[in-house]
């Protein structure tokens, strides 16, 4: 690295949610600090759940996150019926996918329009962006809308759904409402289209560094979101169970957020990991544009995350319409509406155990796992949440990136935007990822 | 109490006026614009209202589709003011105000309205005491919504 001076200091990072700094000091060409500073406080979800039924987790672990509130809902759920050996009904599933799909679709387009866009067409904000590509604004409102819209018609509200619980649903769509949702979904690919037209004019900062991306894995033919092994592409497979052999947890005094690494230093999680395991269980018009953008060879640009995320998008909204058809051919079975929301009916029989959720949310894998006693009271509680996945692998990043950036004679404000953008195109949720508190104790 | 120009500005509302309220009605003060629209959506109005709620973008083709002359949007806010405290904000203090990667600004609705329809929108913002989970309001902030409220609901009774 050429022996020059560098203190960058972005305190707080914009456009991504939570507080975050980064630091990065080199002195004589000497990289002294390189940091991602996770600054929160941690939140204790954890603890809130100890003392809990297991049929009110859900409803509580959803406010880890706006966001994600729908897979946190699906993680906990599952973690519960693995816990009490209860298996869901293939009906239960199919609803719980096109759950997970809505939240990937209105999670990534929020992150691409909103968050991302705005660096790759050189304005600071998405605000700018009114006054000089309106029709893309709008475009993008109108998207988002569709989502929260198809959303409250599935779970009664677009943000910490109501009607999932353990076992099933609460309230199953009707015939109306699925004509709804599947015409709000048909009509999105107009601008589903455009969107992609727009993506393929964007230039991505060009940046590789091969590091170890996790994800589910499966051994059929479906792009795994919601079940599966927890697959690597250094060819690790461990069973969801083992979900801490995989992370292995560890704490860095500049951050509230846990790191996490596996074979290597750092892993990363989150649509690029998930392209880059599963590529081939792509919807055929997915596929057909992961193909165009490149994402048929391992990609090891981070960069690349926000193109992942829109091929996401388009699986995701493809693959909807079909759970949609397919559930409108065979009917709904409204015998398996759930009536009593928290087991008070018993119909879910409650043993001690132990269960892990892991499922796949717009920023990556997400585990929760609970311990319960005889009662079906919680006893312990471990979130992980994919932000303090990637944190580690961030760093990672930022630490090849700054010898290179200054060996090519980047100014210092251009190796700070790239560096925002490094952390931005993680799509991170810093809130979520606080998690580790160093308490001193005094005796 | 409101102070005059808060006053000056709901009396001056005409049927062309929108009102939209924004806010989650679960976080507590955060719901007050909630509290508004519920309180004065069943009288017979004579200026539109709608309520964004915590997803302003859902109602973005209604109000161009209206085509009002002038826009209010009502939320609440954080400028460490008093409790209870309404201003009248501009789009760059209201960017200094609220955001949240979760939700879509209302600096970005009012500007596209802006751009939109070319009318002029006011922010009025009241300073909330807590924005943690909860469907009560402060009292602070319930009095300067009912004082809100009061006069919306005097001047639809005297233009009826």
């Amino acid at each position: 690295m050429k022996k020059i001076n560098l203190n960058v200091n972005v305190e707080y990072l914009t456009r991504v949610e939570g507080h975050g700094n980064i630091v990065v000091n080199v002195k004589e060409g000497i990289l002294e600090k390189c940091e991602l500073q996770i600054v929160e406080s941690p939140r204790f979800f954890e603890g809130m759940l100890r003392g809990r039924s297991i049929f009110e987790a859900q409803h509580i672990t959803s406010r880890i996150c706006g966001i994600c509130s729908c897979g946190h809902t699906l993680a906990s759920i599952q973690a519960a019926e693995d816990a009490l050996d209860f298996t869901p009904s293939p009906q239960t599933i199919k609803l719980r996918k096109l759950l997970l799909h809505y939240e990937m679709l209105d999670s990534h387009i929020l992150h691409i329009y909103l968050l991302v866009a705005p660096d790759l067409l050189g304005v600071k904000s998405f605000v700018p962006l009114i006054d000089t590509h309106g029709a893309v604004v709008r475009r993008a409102l109108r998207m988002k809308k569709t989502c929260n819209d198809v959303c409250d018609i599935l779970v009664g509200r677009h943000v910490h759904p109501i009607s999932a619980i353990v076992g099933g649903f609460t309230k199953l769509p009707k015939e109306k409402e699925l004509d709804e949702m599947l015409k709000y979904l048909k009509e999105l690919r107009t601008d589903m289209d455009a969107t992609i037209e727009l993506a393929k004019t964007l230039v991505f900062p060009s940046f590789e560094r091969d590091t170890e991306y996790v994800a589910l894995v499966s051994d059929d033919s479906e792009y795994p979101l919601l079940s599966g092994d927890i697959g690597s592409t250094d060819g690790v497979r461990m069973n969801k169970k083992d979900y801490k052999k995989i992370t292995n947890e560890f704490i860095v005094p500049h951050s509230s957020a846990k790191h996490t690494r596996l074979s290597r230093g750092s892993y990363a999680v989150g649509a690029l990991a998930r392209i880059n395991l599963n590529f081939n269980k792509l919807h055929p018009k997915a596929k057909e544009l992961a193909t165009l953008l490149g994402f048929n060879n391992k990609v090891t640009n981070p960069y690349l995350n926000t193109a992942a995320q829109l091929v996401e998008c388009v699986h995701c909204l493809e693959d909807s319409i079909k759970i949609i058809e397919e559930l409108k051919t065979t009917g709904i079975d409204y015998s398996e509406e759930i009536v009593v929301g928290l087991n008070e009916n018993k119909k879910i029989p409650v043993k001690a155990g132990s269960g892990v959720g892991a499922v796949e949310v717009p920023r990556g894998i997400l585990f929760h796992h609970y311990e319960i006693d005889d009662k079906g009271i919680i006893k312990n509680a471990n979130c992980i949440i994919p932000t303090g996945q990637n944190i580690n692998n961030i760093e990672c990043d930022m630490k090849k990136l700054v010898p290179e950036a200054i060996d090519k004679n980047k100014e210092e404000k251009d190796i700070t935007l790239l560096l925002e953008m490094l952390v931005r195109a993680y799509d991170p949720c810093i809130s979520c990822s606080a998690h580790f508190l160093d308490v001193k104790f005094v005796k | 109490m409101l102070s005059k120009e808060i006053i000056n500005l709901l009396q001056s509302i005409d049927n062309n006026t929108l009102i939209i309220t924004l806010g989650n009605d679960f976080r507590s003060d955060d719901g007050v614009g909630c509290y508004i629209y519920n309180s004065i959506i069943n009288e017979k109005l004579n200026f539109h209202l709608l309520n964004g709620g915590d997803r302003p973008e859902n109602i973005i083709d209604d109000v161009i589709n209206l085509k009002p002359s002038r826009v209010i949007i009502i939320d609440a806010a954080n400028f460490s003011g008093k409790f209870g405290e309404i201003r009248i904000f501009s789009d760059d203090q209201i960017n200094q105000v609220t955001y949240s990667t979760h939700s879509i600004s209302p600096v970005i609705i009012s500007k596209i309205i802006q751009t939109e329809l070319n009318c002029p929108v006011f922010f009025l913002g009241i300073q909330a005491k807590n924005f943690s989970y909860g469907e009560t309001l402060s009292k602070q902030i319930k009095k300067t919504a009912d004082g809100v409220i009061e006069v919306l609901k005097s001047h639809i009774l005297n233009h009826l």
